[in-house]
């Protein structure tokens, strides 16, 4: 199946008072109708900068270097205001990682999520009556679960809790998807209990609509648990993607085998070395490949050129490194 | 003092907060012993209690009732009120190291102030002389730290920071208030060594509060699980994972999302996650998880669950598993 959104060697800056931050640095990203994919990396990857790369919501100091984004046609970086503003109130919506920041304080979530749906572009806004918004409103919050959903809409954000908060976000974002839902750390600020609820409330919607979802997260198990196909970020480069289940048991780059092995197991096998050193330093980061300082096999081309991500074996498991690329 | 002698009891331990909206019931009457040498690992959700048990243990909090022994003394009371020699032989690591170091002050400065303060360094030379030890034993070289601020480290450094200041004094007991939950993985890893290497060369006991299971099962020797302001089970470690008893401890086991089939496995399949954690302003009667309980009865409302052994050194609190 062609996939209807493709992001090619995508290159993003920040300009900041210490010099230009060079974070993304060629990603490469695609996805097919229907397909849950997982971004997996730690903090300051470029993971959340990549998604909002797409939604065109990146700071008003970053600046797109090269590459293209394509979503259904559209060239997402040169398409005008009004139609992506259609698009993005359509087809394309995001959940952020804190519901406390991403939820109006001022407002109770009758307003918020009834706005959400108002402007959906389901009907005509203008006929939508505060009485037609509040029964559509009780429907979206049924629909993940919220017991008492009458008593929510007539809440603020803060008479809620951290659970509670991230299904409104969810309800608000299910409310008008259509094709992509992209999850940004949806429940790292969630307590694991919580956490476990509102990510089967998620992939059961998501299944329920045949849609797609980009599931963003630095804790493993939860991107194992919930996506098709995997990609591991590190400093601003995709270094790894394959199959779920094919990534956790066969990790090839060196960094994914660190990252994996660093997670500590239920089984209890004691802790390995982690990675030595830390994510590069973005206003000079190291030529070639950007993980050759912190890895152990690091050869002579590893400090010169970039690896591409490459198909490695036939059944679609690409890796970006040397190790692997010498052919 | 001796391996497995008992550092610290705690009996009966409740600390209140009076608030604006009523009286938050933080810890509610818990008990646990932490003995020499072994690191105790006291697991919850936020809000439970956990992080608040550390506080009152280490004099950040006066205790609202309830004793904290350590080493046969009594400290239940404010820091402040305590007798100096045992200011320096406990320790606390917090979670955050960016917010627990002081940005104005140079690596040198934070580490060496408890030096100063205790009287453990006399001179400028000596001070200077065991800071550069004390960042070796945390794995930074000192030529290059000493003079750096926490800003310009990375969050792995900055808590190996937060560590050495902890070890300056030499105590024998630690509280680790989840020392690694602000860091990735892979500088978990390595801080977790660095911790239990230390544990070994120091002989030191640790009091360890996380939210975090797995991390749980790879370092502690003893568990116990916190909802709402009490303990609800105590296990040694191996046998917490391999026989959970109590419904909460099960549904917080079957919660974690896991990396391989092995611990896939280990999870227990005969509950899932329901409700959420009631407000501790007013918690439920009875047994406090009876609102989010599968097997809960008529007797889990009126009646608070009080210990059972169900076998060596396994205790749990409910009415339901233990009949």
């Amino acid at each position: 199946m062609e996939p209807f959104l493709e992001v090619k060697n995508l290159s993003v800056g920040f300009k900041t008072y210490l010099g230009k931050l060079n974070v993304l640095n060629g990603v490469d990203f695609t996805l097919r109708e229907s397909e849950k994919v997982g971004i997996i990396g730690e903090s300051g990857c470029g993971k959340t900068s990549t998604m909002k790369a797409i939604l065109g919501i990146l700071a008003s100091n970053a600046v797109i270097e090269g590459g293209g984004i394509s979503f259904r046609g559209h060239d997402m970086l040169k398409i005008r205001k009004k139609q992506l503003n259609q698009i993005r109130r359509k087809n394309l919506t995001m959940i952020f990682q804190d519901p406390t920041a991403a939820l109006n304080p001022v407002f109770k979530i009758e307003e918020l999520l009834g706005d959400v749906i108002k402007y959906s572009g389901d009907f005509d806004h203008e006929k939508a009556t505060k009485k037609v918004l509040r029964k559509k409103s009780i429907e979206a919050l049924k629909e993940v679960s919220l017991p008492d959903p009458e008593r929510v809409l007539d809440s603020y954000p803060f008479q809620l809790s951290g659970g509670m908060r991230q299904r409104v976000c969810i309800a608000m974002s299910l409310a008008t998807a259509k094709d992509l839902l992209i999850a940004d750390e949806p429940t790292t600020s969630l307590d694991v209990t919580i956490q476990d609820q509102v990510l089967r409330l998620m992939k059961d919607l998501v299944n329920k609509r045949n849609l797609s979802i980009i599931l963003i997260s630095h804790a493993l198990g939860t991107i194992r648990n919930t996506v098709d196909t995997v990609y591991v970020m590190y400093a601003g480069n995709m270094i790894e993607s394959s199959e779920t289940a094919k990534l956790f048991s066969n990790p090839l780059h060196p960094y994914t085998q660190g990252l994996l092995k660093s997670v500590p197991k239920l089984s209890g096998e004691g802790f390995s070395e982690g990675i030595p050193g830390r994510i590069p330093d973005y206003i000079n980061p190291p030529p070639g490949c950007r993980f050759n300082p912190r890895c152990k096999h690091a050869m002579e081309i590893c400090r010169k050129e970039r690896p591409r991500l490459l198909e490695v074996n036939a059944d679609n498991h690409k890796v970006a490194c040397w190790l692997y690329n010498k052919g | 003092m001796e391996k497995n002698e008992d550092l610290l009891v705690v009996e009966n331990l409740t600390k209140h907060f009076k608030t604006s909206f009523g009286v938050v019931r933080a810890i509610d009457e818990i008990n646990f012993t932490v003995k020499s040498g072994e690191t105790f690992g006291l697991v919850g959700e936020s809000g439970s209690g956990k992080s608040t048990t550390g506080y009152v243990v280490m004099g950040i909090y006066t205790p609202t009732s309830g004793r904290i022994l350590f080493k046969g003394n009594d400290l239940s009371m404010h820091a402040k009120k305590r007798p100096k020699s045992f200011k320096k032989d406990l320790a606390i690591v917090f979670q955050d190291p960016a917010s627990s170091l002081n940005p104005t002050k140079t690596v040198k400065d934070v580490i060496g102030q408890p030096l100063r303060i205790q009287g453990l360094a006399k001179t400028r030379e000596e001070r200077d002389k065991r800071v550069s030890e004390l960042l070796d034993a945390v794995e930074l070289p000192p030529q290059d730290f000493k003079e750096r601020r926490p800003k310009d480290l990375g969050g792995g450094e900055r808590q190996a920071v937060a560590i050495a200041r902890a070890i300056a004094t030499n105590p024998s007991f630690i509280v680790l208030d989840e020392p690694t939950s602000a860091l990735d993985v892979s500088i978990q890893a390595k801080i977790m060594k660095v911790l239990m290497r230390l544990q070994q060369e120091l002989n030191l006991s640790y009091l360890f509060i996380t939210h975090d299971l797995s991390l749980m099962r790879n370092v502690s020797s003893r568990v116990a699980i916190m909802y709402l302001a009490q303990i609800v089970e105590f296990a040694p470690t191996p046998i917490f994972f391999r026989n959970p008893v109590h419904p909460y401890t099960q549904m917080l086991l079957s919660s974690i999302p896991v990396l391989t089939d092995d611990e896939e496995k280990l999870k227990p399949k005969e509950i899932t996650s329901r409700g959420e954690v009631p407000s501790a302003i007013n918690p439920p009667s009875g047994c406090r998880f009876h609102t989010r309980c599968p097997f809960a009865t008529e007797k889990c409302k009126t009646k608070q669950p009080s210990f059972v052994t169900v076998e060596p050194e396994h205790q749990v609190a409910c009415h339901v598993a233990t009949k």
